[in-house]
Parts: structure tokens; sequence; C-alpha cells
């Protein structure tokens, strides 16, 4: 829709280039779009909006967090590696151990409640587990004279698959969630660690060292029928399973460097997703599948980055001149009730916004908003009603405007089974701009309509619904 | 102008309001007309200040009277009317860098959380949202800003939910929904949908749990843009 302003624009582009602006200048009304390629801000009450504040063609997207926008890492940033939390955008960086001991390698139960790690805090690397926000920590391994590491929760949130070398090597092993029963699933001379469960955790894919090279295996959750992945002869490691369970992200150094791959969960179409000079690994899905969050060195220190699947919109989380590994994203296990959520979009020139909407009676949805509207004369566009089903399913919807402009900004039952709604009209009132007040019926059809406003022009922000009382 | 005589109903009287030209010379001055439901007029109100002056949103108080956000130059300004539209104090907040509020709600303890825009000053300027705390009196208490580093996004609609928390949308890059306490702690921040232009214009609490969500989007980068309505999780998440 082109939203008409009502004045002249007052905001010109700060960067050199054309950029697209979304306008919501004041008359919070109006919504208007325009590009520019020239100078600065003029401070008023103008609004900008949303533009990039470097280049637009450059900037990575958000990952679409859809509610599990936690990453876990390590970090040594206080001086030693604790265990850290940030959400999926970088912010809100918040350290969750705090000792002088080594925590790192931190994983998320699938329930999204609580933290496992790697922690030396009682002379030897032990898992232990604790809350999302740091409480009630808990010591799962007892190994005085052994050590343990990587970690990995089943996708049921009752075993937990770690990587230890009690048996004289290291191997996977598993164990019961509260640190019972563990039980060796791997028993090789050579390395077998870092482990991640397949989402039916019927396999649990591995890196091994057993065929002289770092390569990535797969077995059953038992320990049963192991199966090479990779045959690089080089180094391939840290495998995690995707979401979906279709597909393992892995690093390895067969171009030279270590880079993030990425590989069909059978083995086949191994592909290079991060290309760089520097160190690529430790990658971690996000919850949806679209995002791989991993640790890089191309500013010269580990730091946490997280970049689409495909290798694009690469964006650097952490910035700390520390070290920083082992991202892990909240799992996506804290569930959604798919079946109650949903997204409706309503494209073309007879949809162009939704500003307000309220509940029927009966449970319904009634929106308002606008039509498509040119903001440069002729002026034109029509207030928009729509009503739909509590699933977002349209029922019926209507315009209502003149030869000019108009707007519908805000609606709010009258008390009587209609509806008042309130907007901008200037086919309609006194001169110039005017607001509305359309009273319509429980059944969407006109009941009266009067305008507001003096001479001149008014530009509408909305309508208060007040209560009974002093002027009965 | 009535197009037909309207009838009579029990309740429902309104407060419209946005800001209105000066009759003589140029810039914008507050307006607000309170509204019978029959569609009469109760009274009109008209800022007299000689700066541009918008009123962004309003509220009611408990005790009748009413309260306005209103933008004035780069600062924000409260403006508290009793029922009758007889101005009972001012307060504008003249801080560092732009910020005013958008949306206004009333807490429990009968203070006033402010949601809106702010934009620092100096060569990197960059719009995020606002959230403030004024107390009944119209003190400012408290201020802070948050958002997405890397886009412009300001806070666009706000309600408050049956458990005392606030839920604020914005307009910016995504769907983005934050979950605020009264003493502006952030509960949770989403960004749906991906990246495109997306307005959060207007929110409602759902009784079974929930929330819907109505605006605007962006779905071909360029001029055009386009409805939409959407219900999350109780956690502002969907499942799409």
């Amino acid at each position: 829709m082109y939203l008409e302003s009502g004045r002249t624009a007052m905001f010109k582009v700060w960067h050199c280039f054309p950029v697209v602006f979304l306008f919501l200048f004041a008359g919070g009304a109006s919504v208007e779009t325009t590009t520019s390629t020239t100078s600065t801000i003029t401070p008023t009450t103008t609004l900008i909006l949303p533009t990039p504040t470097s280049s637009p063609n450059n900037m990575p997207p958000l990952p679409s967090d859809n509610g599990y926008g936690l990453i876990t890492y390590s970090s040594d940033q206080d001086g030693d590696f604790e265990i850290w939390v940030m959400k999926a955008y970088g912010s809100d960086q918040r350290q969750l151990t705090d000792n002088n001991a080594m925590d790192v390698s931190p994983a998320w139960s699938p329930d999204g409640s609580q933290i496992a790690f790697v922690s030396n805090g009682d002379g030897n690397d032990e898992i232990y587990v604790m809350n999302d926000d740091g409480s009630s920590v808990r010591r799962l391994t007892q190994t005085a004279d052994a050590r343990e590491s990587f970690l990995a929760w089943s996708p049921d949130g009752m075993q937990i698959s770690f990587d230890s070398d009690r048996g004289g090597s290291w191997d996977i092993y598993v164990m019961a969630s509260d640190g019972s029963d563990p039980r060796r699933l791997t028993d090789h001379p050579s390395d077998d660690w870092i482990s991640s469960w397949s989402p039916d955790g019927n396999q649990i894919v591995f890196e091994s060292k057993r065929d002289g090279a770092y390569e990535i295996y797969v077995m059953g959750s038992d320990g049963s029928d192991k199966q090479r992945l990779t045959d690089s002869q080089t180094h391939d490691g840290f495998p995690t399973w995707s979401p979906d369970g279709t597909r393992i992200a892995f690093m390895s150094q067969r171009d030279g460097n270590y880079e993030i791959y990425v590989m069909d969960s059978v083995g086949t179409n191994q592909l290079r997703v991060t290309e760089n000079l520097a160190q690529d690994s430790d990658p971690a899905w996000s919850t949806d599948g679209e995002w791989l969050a991993f640790v890089s060195q191309r500013e010269g220190n580990d730091e946490i980055y997280i970049m689409q699947t495909d290798g694009s919109n690469v964006r650097q989380l952490t910035d700390n001149g520390a070290q920083n590994w082992s991202p892990a994203w909240q799992p996506s296990n804290a569930a959604i009730d798919r079946t109650n959520t949903w997204i409706r979009t309503f494209e073309g020139p007879d949809y162009g916004a939704l500003f307000d909407i309220v509940l029927t009676q009966d449970g319904n949805i009634l929106a308002v908003g606008t039509t498509n509207h040119l903001h440069v004369p002729p002026y034109s566009g029509d207030a928009l009603f729509m009503m739909l089903t509590p699933e977002g399913d349209l029922l019926w919807e209507r315009t209502w405007g003149g030869e000019g402009y108009e707007q519908a900004w805000s609606v709010t039952p009258a008390g009587d089974g209609g509806y008042f709604i309130f907007g901008e009209t200037d086919s309609h009132g006194a001169g110039g701009r005017d607001f509305f007040i359309l009273k319509i019926t429980e059944h969407g059809t006109d009941d009266w309509f009067q305008t507001y406003g003096r001479e001149r022009r008014e530009w509408p922000y909305g309508m208060l619904r007040l209560s009974n009382g002093d002027f009965c | 102008m009535a197009v037909r005589d309207a009838p009579a109903v029990k309740r429902g009287f309104l407060l419209i309001y946005g800001f209105t030209e000066p009759l003589v010379g140029s810039g914008r001055n507050q307006y607000a007309v309170r509204v019978k439901p029959d569609g009469n007029v109760i009274w009109e109100y008209v800022g007299e200040s000689p700066e541009d002056e918008l009123v962004m949103d309003t509220l009611e108080t408990t005790e009748g009277d009413l309260v306005f956000a209103v933008s004035i130059g780069e600062d924000g300004k409260l403006v508290k009317l009793d029922a009758d539209g007889n101005v009972r104090w001012t307060n504008r907040y003249e801080l560092a860098g732009w910020q005013f509020a958008t949306q206004i709600a009333e807490t429990s303890t009968g203070g006033f959380l402010l949601a809106g825009f702010s934009m620092s000053g100096g060569s990197h300027r960059q719009a995020d949202t606002w959230l403030a705390y004024c107390t009944s009196s119209g003190e400012l208490e408290w201020e802070t800003s948050f958002g997405d580093s890397a886009y412009d996004d300001y806070a666009n609609s706000l309600i408050r939910l049956n458990d005392g928390t606030y839920l604020i949308g914005a307009i910016g890059n995504g769907m983005i929904l934050s979950r605020v306490d009264e003493v502006g702690n952030d509960l949770w921040r989403r960004s749906l949908l991906g990246q495109t232009v997306y307005g959060a214009m207007a929110l409602i609490e759902l009784e079974e749990g929930g929330y819907l969500v109505a605006g605007l989007i962006q779905l071909i980068n360029g001029r055009s843009y386009d409805a939409i309505l959407l219900r999350t999780d109780a956690e502002g998440r969907v499942g799409e």
C-alpha cells in the first residue's frame, strides 16, 4: 500500500544509497513509504522505520527464533571458562556459573529447563547439571581418576551421552540423566567422542579416530551397528544432528582449514557452508533447522557466530576478545502448540494493513485497517473491515470510503452488538483531512457516521473507549 | 455530519485523538474530542503550544481522568486532563537524544508505563523501543531502550496482560513482540517470521492463552505493504 503522509516527508536518508523508508509519521495514522537519497535527519516527530543502520544489502536478518531464542556457550571472558547464555541475536549475554573452575561444553535438556556441562571444579573434569538460570548445580559423574567431556541429552531427556577416558581410552558412554546407570557404548583404543542423538533417539553420531583419521560415525543408541559416514582422511568432527533428523552438521579440515559442512544423515551430499581462512568449528543447529551457530576465529579469537544453513547471512554474536566455545541452541521441546497458532496474510491491492482488532461476542475477530493507498494525488484508498473466525479464516470483508482517502485506525464495541470504527477521511467533513466515527451493526452494515475536525486538517492516532459515568 | 439519525445506545463514551493544524499559521496541535455514544460532541480539546504536539496515545485513569502521551519536538510529554477536558498537569521529559511514547498504560501502582520510540544522538542514529515509567503525578522514574542492534525498530502497540505484565509490539525487521514487567525487566522477546518489515499495530490477549497480533507486512521489498493477522501461543511463538 502507499499510505499517505499528509505532509511533506521530513526525513531524508542519511546513507548515500537508495533505500526504502517506512515513515510512520506524525499522525500515526499514516504510514508512508518513499525513497530518498540525501542528507540528514530533521528532528521532528516523524518516525522512520525500519531501516538498516548500515548497508541494507549486507546486513543479515535475525533468526526467526519463534520462541527458542537462547544460545548457551562457554566463555573465559571473566578470566576462566564459565557457562553463559544469550539471546540468539546476541543480546542479553548473562553469566550462569561463577567459580574458579573451568566450566565448558554446555548442553540444553530437551525441555530447555536445564543445562548440563563439564567442570573441573572438584579436581577433574566431571559432568554437572543446573537449572537454566544457573541455580541448583548438581554433579552427575563421580570419577576421581578419569575425565569426562562433551555430552548430549537424549531426545526424551532420560539419558545423557558423554565422553570419558575411565576405560583407559576416550569412549562414548551413556547414563541416566540423574547420573545413574552409566554404560559404555564404544570400546576402542582410539578416540571416540563428541556425540549427538538423532531426533528419534535411535542413533548416535560421533567422532572417532578408529580408522586412522578423525571421521564421523553413527551407531545405534545402544552402541550397535557402528558405520562410518565420512572418509576425508583429515579431521572431520563435532557432528550434530539437525532437529528434523535429515542432516548432520560437522567441521572438517578437508579443504585446508577447519570449515563447517552439512551432509545428509546417511553421509551423502557433504557440502561446505563456510569458506574463509579462519578456523570455523562447533556447529549447533537452531531449533527450526534454518540456522547454525558456530565458533570462528575470523576476528582472531574464538567468537560465536550464526549463519543460515546455506552459509549466508553470517552474524557475529559475541565480541569480547575472549575465547567463546560450544554454542548450543535451546531446544524446541518447550513445545509450541502448533494447532493453536496461525499466520494469515492478505495480499494485493485490496489489503494494505490492519491497524486494530477486537473480539466479537461470539469469539470472531473484527479487524480494521486500510486498502492499498496512493500517497500522491489523486489520493485514493478506503477503510477496510474484515470479520474473521477465531482461526483467522475470513467470514466477510468490506470497504468504506468515498472519492478521496480513508483509513480506519481503531475499533471498539458499541454496546449494542455493533461497533464504533474510528479513522480519517478526506472525502467527507469540514475541510482537509478529518476524523470520522462510523457506527456499524453487528452484521457489518452502516448505522451512521459522523466527522470531527476543524477547518483545516486533522490526523488521527486512535480512539479510547471511556467508562460510563459522568455524561449519562 | 450524521448521514442519518443515530440510535441511542447506553454505553460507549469515546475519546478520539491525534492532532490538528492551527487555524492560522503552521504547526500541529494536540487534538482530542470526547464523543457521546450517539456521535455528538461533548467537548473538544485543542493544545495551544507553539511547538508541534501530537497526541500519540491516551488512557483513562481509574479516577476517570485522562492522560495523553504526547510527542513534542524530540521529547515526550504527559498531559493529564479531567473528564471535562481541563488540564490538571503537564510534564515534559527532556532527555538526551530523542524519546517519546507512542503507547501508554496504567500500572498497578497508579503510575504509567510508556512504550515508544528512542533514537540516540551522534552519528550512529538508530531507533529502538523506548520503555519508561512515570509516577501517577507524571514524574519520570526510569527509562530504558532496547531493540535489534542492526535495524531500527520501535514500539507501536502495548497491552497490559492479565498477570500484570505487559506485551509490546513493534515496527521493525521481523514481527517483534516483547514481554516486560512493570519495572522494565525483559521477560522475553520474539522476532517472528524472519527478515522483512513488519508492524505489530494491535494486540489482544486471549483468555485461552496466546495473543492475536494485527499489522502490516512488506511481502515484497519496496513500496508495497499488505495486511497480516496472526495468533501466537502464550509465549509469543508461532508454529509456522
